[in-house]
């Protein structure tokens, strides 16, 4: 549930290498959307330009291995998803062709630069889990449970700030994101918020990980706790801007509701997902969401099928009572903020008090989505508690 | 105070309605809150044939994602788009666009309507040349079936193409624009067609301006590429056996020359005339009077003055030979006969109600069914209430419109994204609607195909089953 009005930078450095990071980087709705995604420049492109674009576009995603887009002169008739990519590509007139030549050298840079490509993990369902690990194999493993539906880009930040100093691992939610052989999205199992939480036990076996600290975000908390309350393989678990189903116990904010009432909808089935998916294309979706990440937070509002696998996915997080689930008995770090006004920090506050060996970090600062920002003062705090609770860990290895 | 009891209040109520001459059946049911009346109409085969197909139709399951519109008196016809609805309504049977300069149909005409979008053009020749034989061509297959539902609506003889027409026999990609169907086509150009839609939207009396204009524009170009199979003209006069064309009608957004280019030597001669719509770049519009010329046409051609932002003009060509048809006047008595809309009949009943039981609150709503005992489909319990069938509409529109913006904000042309209403925001306005209403009491697309209050309220009032219309 990852929204916000704020508004970020836009990369616009017109650079090869800069382009080759931002396609890959919209990968996810390209690779999904069933047209090839239309793209527009910041501008015009005069004189013949855009066939010189459209062939360095061309050119930069086989490369790449990613699908083709397509350039059109002006934005006017993109749906949201393409104008979230167009604003991320920030196409201008390409520098150079000296620049060209270099083309291979940095498709090859941009593949394997951090975080890399994806390991894809069996579910306990079968149902393949697209994973990326970072950091020393020996040292204690923390699992980032990003918000339902999000791509790997959105919980990139949290990788590299842990990564010094711990084996960190995430993965991308099920049946939300194509495989990167063209094979489409696979078949959405299971989607209740019990799969989830088994998928973070799976990635841990994926990896080989025998226990780990999951560090839920938004969404992705309801799914650490779930995991947390089945397994003690979880050794200790930090909840970041939780977004939690607690009944008459905890109120939440309109937004919570609007999303809701928009996931009951479109998870009633396809037919219904279609109609409102034509809704949320309207470009002016876009102006609601915070701009320098926008292409992530489109995602699964991106397809009509996508939407109503969200309904299901989302549906269940936001709508499984997660008062069972409380009896966790791992150390615990709760963080919000009075300033988190998309979810309300009254649930984390309930959380903080119900679970047996928790604290709460209500922070004077920070709405929803800084949480994914990894800024140094949350970063901070996660390290100093990490130390804390991954002691043992250390000593062990 | 009611002077009815609770039960014998729709009872009565009932029995009035079976009372008009177009009611077959009537039933009055209240709803599980009792604070709301709906009355279920099965229309009368005789004097309301129309009604009385539609809901037959309907329930058939022939409705799919159409919706049932009634753009003007006595017109009822499923569309895609109320507003687009509106427009060919306006354009085709208000206006008389193609029968100009001379352009007439005898009886019994063949008409090909290439480009039928609806079929509105189908329906207007078919009306006005009793016994007319209609060949309608339609690439996109939502559209063709909208085009054999209201053949099949209204009694039109029509033989329908799903697919393009084009200088040669193969497939091509085809461009729908769902929020714009009218159009689509296959040489869709995204700048183009977008200059041609802000050009029609920047003239005239409600010209659009500024961000409206921008938000109508984006909402409307959004665009599915499709395959499509194409045949030519030749082919298909071979195919279906036809001697001679009286006339021959085109609109096909751009793809007008390729039509002409698979005409065919041998069927040129039989084709007495042609009105079609030129996109004139290029100096298409020259090449194609030239050629009707050289083919021995008479030609003359015209633009609508709110097309002159736009390269689209209107050709007529007709043999001077030919014989002089019925000349159709624009406005003239509507050729449909079928009966009351819903609406107008609505208006009757509500009349009826106030005269014979003056003192009786009338139903909220009426909606027209086939058969008491089925409800959206399915047999109706004795008594159960339709999920559909509860209260004023716009009353509840109104009272949820003013929760979210303000009560100064219930206005007719008060639009719902120019007071700031977003995606979530629209799905707090369903959510609400739905609570009152029901589950799918409202498509999500009508909240930005028909965003003022005003409109959204007319069309929720209209629609036998708005949660079906897609746009």
């Amino acid at each position: 549930m990852p929204t916000s009005t704020a508004v970020g930078a836009v990369p616009d450095t017109g650079s090869l290498s800069a382009l080759a990071q931002a396609l890959l980087d919209t990968a996810s709705l390209t690779r999904v959307m069933p047209e090839r995604v239309r793209v527009a420049p910041v501008e015009p492109f005069p004189g013949d330009g855009t066939s010189s674009a459209q062939a360095l576009l061309d050119r930069l995603t086989g490369a790449l291995g990613l699908p083709e887009v397509e350039m059109v002169p002006e934005p006017g008739p993109l749906s949201a998803a393409e104008l979230a990519v167009s604003r991320r590509l920030a196409l201008r007139p390409p520098d150079s062709a000296a620049d060209e030549d270099q083309l291979e050298d940095v498709a090859r840079q941009v593949l394997t630069a951090f975080p890399g490509r994806p390991i894809v993990v069996p579910a306990y369902d079968g149902s393949p889990l697209r994973c990326w690990a970072a950091g020393p194999e020996d040292a204690p493993a923390v699992a980032v449970v990003s918000a339902c539906g999000m791509p790997v880009g959105l919980a990139s930040n949290w990788l590299a700030a842990l990564s010094s100093s711990y084996r960190v691992v995430t993965w991308e939610s099920r049946g939300l994101f194509a495989g990167d052989d063209g094979s489409g999205l696979s078949e959405l199992v299971g989607h209740s918020l019990d799969v989830q939480g088994d998928d973070l036990l799976a990635v841990l076996d994926g990896f080989g990980i025998p226990r780990a600290h999951a560090m839920g975000l938004c969404g992705g908390a309801a799914i650490a706790l779930a995991a947390t309350a089945r397994s003690d393989r979880i050794t200790s678990m930090s909840l970041w801007h939780g977004d939690y189903e607690l009944g008459d116990e905890a109120p939440k904010t309109a937004h919570q509701r609007d999303v809701e009432s928009l996931l009951a909808m479109v998870a009633r089935g396809r037919q219904q997902a279609a109609g409102m998916h034509r809704l949320m294309s309207r470009p002016a979706t876009l102006e609601a969401l915070r701009q320098d990440i926008a292409h992530y937070l489109i995602h699964p509002y991106a397809t009509s099928e996508l939407l109503y696998r969200y309904g299901l996915l989302n549906g269940a997080i936001m709508s499984t009572d997660c008062r069972p689930l409380l009896t966790a008995g791992q150390p615990t770090l709760v963080v919000t903020s009075a300033k988190d006004t998309t979810a309300h920090p009254a649930g984390s506050e309930f959380i903080a008090a119900h679970l047996p060996r928790a604290e709460l970090r209500s922070m004077p600062e920070g709405d929803h989505l800084t949480a994914f920002d990894a800024g140094s003062e949350l970063v901070d705090l996660a390290r100093e508690f990490l130390r804390d609770v991954t002691t043992e860990d250390r000593k062990g290895t | 105070m009611n002077d009815f009891t609770d039960s014998s209040r729709e009872r009565a109520l009932a029995e009035v309605l079976r009372t008009h001459p177009a009611v077959a059946d009537a039933a009055v049911i209240e709803s599980t809150d009792g604070r709301r009346l709906s009355a279920r109409i099965v229309p009368d085969p005789g004097a309301a044939p129309m009604l009385h197909r539609s809901a037959a139709l309907e329930a058939a399951g022939r409705l799919g994602d159409l919706s049932w519109h009634e753009p003007a008196s006595g017109v009822r016809v499923a569309g895609f788009n109320r507003s687009e609805t509106d427009f060919l309504h306006r354009e085709i049977f208000a206006e008389n666009a193609y029968f100009r300069h001379g352009i007439t149909l005898p009886p019994g005409a063949v008409v090909v309507d290439v480009g039928a979008n609806i079929g509105m053009f189908t329906l207007c020749a078919a009306l006005h040349s009793p016994g007319a034989r209609v060949i309608a061509v339609e690439p996109v297959a939502e559209l063709a079936e909208a085009v054999a539902l209201n053949a099949e609506l209204h009694g039109v003889d029509a033989t329908l193409l799903c697919g393009a027409l084009g200088r040669a026999e193969g497939e091509t990609e085809f461009t729908f624009y769902p929020n714009n169907s009218v159009m689509s086509g296959r040489f869709a150009d995204a700048s183009e067609d977008l200059a041609v839609l802000k050009g029609y939207l920047l003239t005239g009396q409600n010209a659009e301006k500024g961000a409206q204009l921008d938000r109508l524009v984006a909402d409307r170009m959004r665009a599915e590429h499709r395959r499509v199979r194409v045949t030519t003209l030749a082919c298909l006069a071979d195919e279906l056996g036809l001697g001679h064309i009286d006339l021959l009608k085109i609109d096909v957004e751009k793809a007008e020359a390729e039509v002409l280019e698979g005409v065919g030597e041998a069927l040129w001669p039989r084709i007495e005339q042609i009105v079609m719509e030129v996109h004139d770049t290029d100096g298409r519009l020259d090449t194609v009077l030239k050629e009707l010329r050289s083919r021995g046409f008479e030609v003359a051609h015209e633009q609508d003055p709110r097309l002159l932002l736009t390269p689209c003009h209107n050709v007529y060509a007709r043999r001077p030979e030919a014989a002089a048809g019925r000349a159709l006047e624009a406005a003239s008595a509507s050729p449909f006969d079928g009966g009351p809309t819903q609406r107008e009949l609505e208006q009757e009943l509500r009349e009826l109600i106030a005269r014979s039981l003056p003192s009786a609150v009338p139903p909220d709503r009426f909606a027209v069914v086939a058969d008491l005992a089925v409800v959206d489909g399915q047999p109706a319990a004795p008594g159960a209430v339709p999920d559909l069938a509860d209260g004023s509409r716009t009353a509840i529109l109104a009272r949820i419109w003013a929760g979210l913006f303000g009560a100064e904000a219930v206005q007719p042309d008060a639009d719902f994204f120019d007071l700031g209403g977003d995606s979530l925001t629209a799905v707090r306005l369903l959510a609400e609607i739905e609570a009152e209403l029901g589950e799918g009491a409202l498509a999500p697309d009508l909240i930005f195909t028909d965003s003022t209050f005003g409109a959204l309220a007319a069309a929720m009032e209209t629609d036998p089953l708005p949660g079906r219309a897609v746009s």
